[in-house]
């Protein structure tokens, strides 16, 4: 008799790995919650969270919208509703997701910066894809930043759920009044200057000290949330780091994990799920990962949310997934508008020159 | 006996109404009414059933205290079905104005020294006054307020609703300019009414009244305002005079006062009262 000799067979590799499905490797039975089919979800982070929000609604699931297209507003301009419960955009860092927060619950300044783009529209630099028609002018621009805080503010209040996947942990911060770009000024708009702009590739601490800070501001506006951690599996573009993308990915990786492996075990209202490893371990191979070997395909979209809603909302799985199958095959249009979603709003894409220029 | 010559040539849609009853006898020469309807004031029966003549008639100028004797005026009214009188129009990518027939023959008849008086069009703005669209704002260069936490429409937005109201009466005015050699002035619309619920009838919106009550006054003076500022940036390069509301009719947020209001969105005829004045002023220079 030893302490391994009657855990479960997901305790070990060998039997993990020779589980037929993802389903049977029950890569999420350290779970602390499930979710009711009623439970309103608010999703953000990197590209993958478009994943979550997307694979979550077609299933009949709750995305709460808290910033939505009015009518006045013409449904065919790239006016960027819909993408997130809020037009915040990509947000790739614990930090920005902190700073965001703090922001719309006025716990520090709004940060105004402003930017005209070559067509004579005006960008808001802390969401610079956001709202990809650009705004009038900077009072324009100004006003809707005002609006969005204002709506994530009723978002954080009104939700049941915050799923947020983490990216990567290297940003650029503007030295001046000490808040970090979701992307480095010159790339999709603004003007890259060296005295103001500098790197910053965040540590484990920093990083777990601002989890810690947005769980706090989570709860202390909606004490019944739950927070719902992920890593996003996608690679980085690039790195600022004098060394390669691939350890630059790994690293991050490994600190955004490691950190929310921290946070969890202080916080009863947070857990982790595992969407990263599925999507990297051995189990999956490289059927995961689509040409170029930094996006995940469709089927590993499938396969993670699968074992979410497996593990999270059975109930929900089983009760819409006909339908979710039906009306994905089916609709053309739904895909075209998921690639469009998945591909021409990702923000980090813009920072690799080859990319740019699709 | 030779008739005098009249001073000026109205051509108008429902504005014209506050005009024509505050100074003239034109109602005891031209309406008549069949039946009342109940839906509108005394000073717009028959003007949806087409018992309004659709040729231009001489009105007699009965106020004394205006310097004005006659007015010919064409006053096309909901029933009388002429539709747009110019319409720009794409022939093979060439941009070409079509221009009533109706609209080309009077104009020519026209055609001559005495200004050209324009109230056609101006109840656009009024299509927003209705509270019926979830809480919104824009930012506006002359009025700097916005309700808190309500969504920004983008100016673009904004501005393209307006230019399509704009362009109704804009190229009507663009095509008295090409055919007739007249002077041309056009009478702004009024503000929007101080307090529309005091109307003694929402003519054909009562249902929706009931159901969405008025948008702020703020949200619809602004709304008026960027109209009217497109209008007249349009005008002055067509070489229009503009006459804008009488300064005593509006109240100090720029609505129209209640005294000079008839139903929702038209001036009464002590407005016509005061507008007759300001048109006076101006016919003599236009001659």
């Amino acid at each position: 008799m030893n302490p391994y000799a009657n855990l479960p067979r997901q305790s070990f590799w060998k039997a993990s790995m020779q589980s037929p499905g993802a389903l049977d490797v029950d890569f999420d039975c350290g779970r602390k919650f499930t979710f009711s089919v009623t439970d309103s979800f608010v999703t953000a982070g990197s590209c993958f969270a478009q994943h979550f929000a997307n694979r979550l609604t077609a299933r009949g699931g709750n995305v709460l919208i808290a910033e939505q297209r009015h009518p006045m507003v013409p449904e065919s301009c790239e006016h960027g509703y819909g993408l997130f419960s809020a037009r915040y955009g990509n947000i790739y860092t614990v930090r920005q997701l902190l700073e965001m927060l703090e922001q719309a619950f006025r716990i520090r300044p709004v940060h105004g910066e402003f930017s005209k783009r070559s067509d004579g529209r005006w960008v808001d630099m802390l969401r610079p894809r956001a709202v990809p028609m650009g705004f009038s002018s900077k009072a324009q621009a100004c006003a809707d930043r005002n609006y969005h805080l204002y709506t994530v503010s009723e978002m954080i209040r009104k939700m049941n759920v915050f799923v947020f996947t983490t990216g990567l942990t290297e940003a650029w911060i503007n030295t001046i009044d000490n808040y970090c770009y979701p992307v480095v000024p010159g790339v999709v708009a603004g003007v890259f200057l060296p005295d103001s702009h500098r790197f910053h590739n965040f540590t484990f601490a920093e990083t777990v000290d601002d989890l810690q800070k947005v769980i706090n501001i989570i709860f202390a506006n909606n004490s019944a949330a739950r927070i719902l951690l992920t890593v996003s599996p996608v690679g980085l573009v690039a790195t600022a780091e004098p060394r390669s993308v691939i350890v630059s990915t790994v690293a991050s990786k490994s600190i955004l994990r490691a950190a929310i492996e921290e946070v969890i075990k202080n916080n009863p209202g947070v857990d982790y799920f595992p969407s990263y490893e599925i999507i990297t371990s051995p189990y999956g191979g490289a059927q995961f990962w689509a040409d170029g070997l930094r996006d995940v395909t469709e089927k590993g979209v499938e396969t993670v949310m699968d074992v979410f809603f497996h593990s999270r909302m059975p109930y929900l799985r089983e009760q819409v997934k006909t339908h979710s199958e039906t009306q994905l095959s089916q609709s053309k249009e739904f895909e075209e508008k998921l690639e469009k979603a998945l591909t021409d709003e990702c923000d980090e894409m813009f920072l690799d020159p080859a990319l740019r220029s699709k | 006996m030779k008739q005098p010559a009249p001073d000026f040539y109205l051509i108008a849609h429902s504005h014209g109404v506050s005009l024509l009853d505050g100074i003239t006898d034109w109602r005891k020469k031209k309406l008549v009414v069949d039946e009342h309807d109940p839906r509108y004031g005394e000073a717009f029966q028959g003007w949806f059933n087409g018992s309004i003549m659709n040729d231009p008639f001489s009105a007699n100028v009965i106020d004394n205290t205006v310097l004005l004797n006659k007015i010919e005026a064409w006053v096309i009214t909901c029933g009388s079905k002429i539709g747009p009188l110019a319409k720009l129009e794409s022939k093979s990518g060439t941009p070409n104005l079509r221009i009533s027939r109706k609209f080309s023959d009077i104009l020519d008849s026209w055609n001559g020294p005495l200004p050209i008086v324009s109230m056609l069009n101006g109840n656009e703005p009024a299509l927003t006054m209705l509270n019926r669209l979830p809480a919104y704002d824009f930012i506006d260069q002359e009025i700097s307020a916005i309700e808190a936490n309500v969504p920004i429409i983008d100016e673009m937005f904004i501005d393209q609703s307006i230019s399509a109201w704009v362009s109704e009466v804009y190229f009507s005015l663009v095509a008295i300019k090409k055919l007739v050699r007249n002077k041309l002035i056009h009478v702004l619309p009024p503000p929007p009414r101080e307090n529309p619920l005091f109307s003694q009838h929402f003519e054909v919106l009562s249902d929706l009244v009931k159901r969405h009550g008025f948008l702020s006054d703020q949200l619809r003076v602004k709304w008026y305002r960027r109209y009217c500022r497109r209008l007249i940036t349009l005008l002055t390069s067509l070489d229009c005079n503009v006459v804008a509301p009488p300064a005593d009719a509006c109240n100090s947020d720029g609505l129209l006062k209640e005294e000079y209001a008839e139903g929702l969105t038209h001036g009464n005829s002590k407005y016509g009262q005061l507008i007759a004045k300001q048109i006076a002023l101006i016919v003599p220079t236009a001659r």
